[in-house]
């Protein structure tokens, strides 16, 4: 277990590059110290809908933060109609993906996406081998790095994954 | 005696660096020297190398063009872009050549911001933003002058891939 407030240490030096980052992008970050939570909603370009992007960091940097999109009340995760519908991107696959009937962001760095926390891979092994795992796909170890990938991919979907 | 190097980028001076050189160096030994100092190429320097008009040649001595003084001035072909990183909330700014491939542009500003391996690319700062090809040239990719492009893993998905 990594004491929260060590990981509020290290999630605040990089909350600077991730803020500089939104303000680039035009986004509107909020981190809730107390809860370890990164809130970031997000509008699909093509649609105007609206997405929820969070981000959970308990025991970062020892293990993967959790990451999904949620309804509006940032409560409910995973459901396939609060997530994006995945589009090709020009890496390739896109990065949203649905496993046993959820919605899962498949990457390296969401801790969501190993087997050992009901995510689709096993063969990466436990969640907190993520900045040595896939090296072979899409990579981030910061919070701005993470954010950048998974908007990445966002931008190019287009509507829901499910029906709500 | 001093020798003075401004460097010329789209009719305006962008830098300026100085060193001693002898009377008996060579045009090139300086050379190497104001290219070390900007952290350029020989050749790249050598390529257009002029005092008062006039252009330097190699492997006449400094003192050959005493009479024009000792202000060169070198117009370079390099395009100066400013790269953010997600990571860092301060761009830095880098002096590329034109046909250098994105992806070894993109390698550079990683290692420059402290990345480690991964997949880098750099992106425009346009909405939604466009991913250059790390297989062309910045030239071939639109890369201008001045330009802001932000550094991004063009790394692919999971999904089918495994």
């Amino acid at each position: 277990m990594v004491p929260a407030e060590e990981t509020r240490i290290i999630i605040e030096s990089e909350f600077v590059g991730a803020q500089a980052w939104a303000g680039r992008h035009g986004l509107s970050l909020t981190w809730l110290s107390e809860d370890l939570e990164l809130r970031l909603p997000l509008i699909q370009a093509v649609t105007q809908t609206e997405f929820y992007l969070r981000g959970h960091f308990d025991n970062y940097r020892a293990v993967a933060p959790e990451w999904t999109f949620t309804d509006p009340a940032w409560k409910e995760v995973g459901r396939l109609c609060d997530a994006p519908k995945p589009a090709p991107t020009q890496f390739g696959a896109s990065i949203f993906i649905q496993h046993v009937n959820r919605a899962v962001i498949c990457v390296p760095f969401n801790r969501l996406a190993y087997s050992e926390n009901t995510g689709p891979h096993k063969d990466w092994g436990a969640a907190s081998k993520w900045m040595e795992a896939a090296p072979q796909f899409v990579q981030a170890v910061t919070m701005g790095d993470m954010l950048q990938v998974i908007c990445r991919d966002f931008f190019v979907t287009r509507g829901r994954m499910g029906a709500a | 005696m001093l020798v003075m190097l401004e460097v010329e980028e789209q009719g305006e001076i962008v830098r300026c660096v100085e060193i001693e050189a002898g009377d008996d160096d060579t045009v090139e030994a300086a050379a190497v020297r104001l290219a070390a100092a900007l952290d350029f190429e020989l050749e790249e320097v050598l390529e257009d190398l002029a005092v008062n008009g006039q252009p330097l040649h190699r492997h006449h001595k400094v003192s050959h063009y005493g009479e024009h003084g000792y202000r060169w001035r070198h117009r370079h072909r390099r395009i100066r872009v400013v790269v953010f990183a997600p990571r860092s909330p301060e761009p830095k700014v880098f002096f590329w050549r034109k046909n250098l491939l994105v992806g070894e542009a993109s390698k550079s500003a990683a290692k420059a911001f402290g990345y480690v391996g991964g997949n880098p690319g750099l992106q425009t700062e346009s909405t939604p933003p466009l991913v250059l090809d790390n297989r062309k040239t910045l030239e071939a990719e639109h890369v201008h002058c001045g330009a802001k492009l932000e550094l991004v893993d063009s790394g692919g998905g999971v999904n089918g891939s495994r």
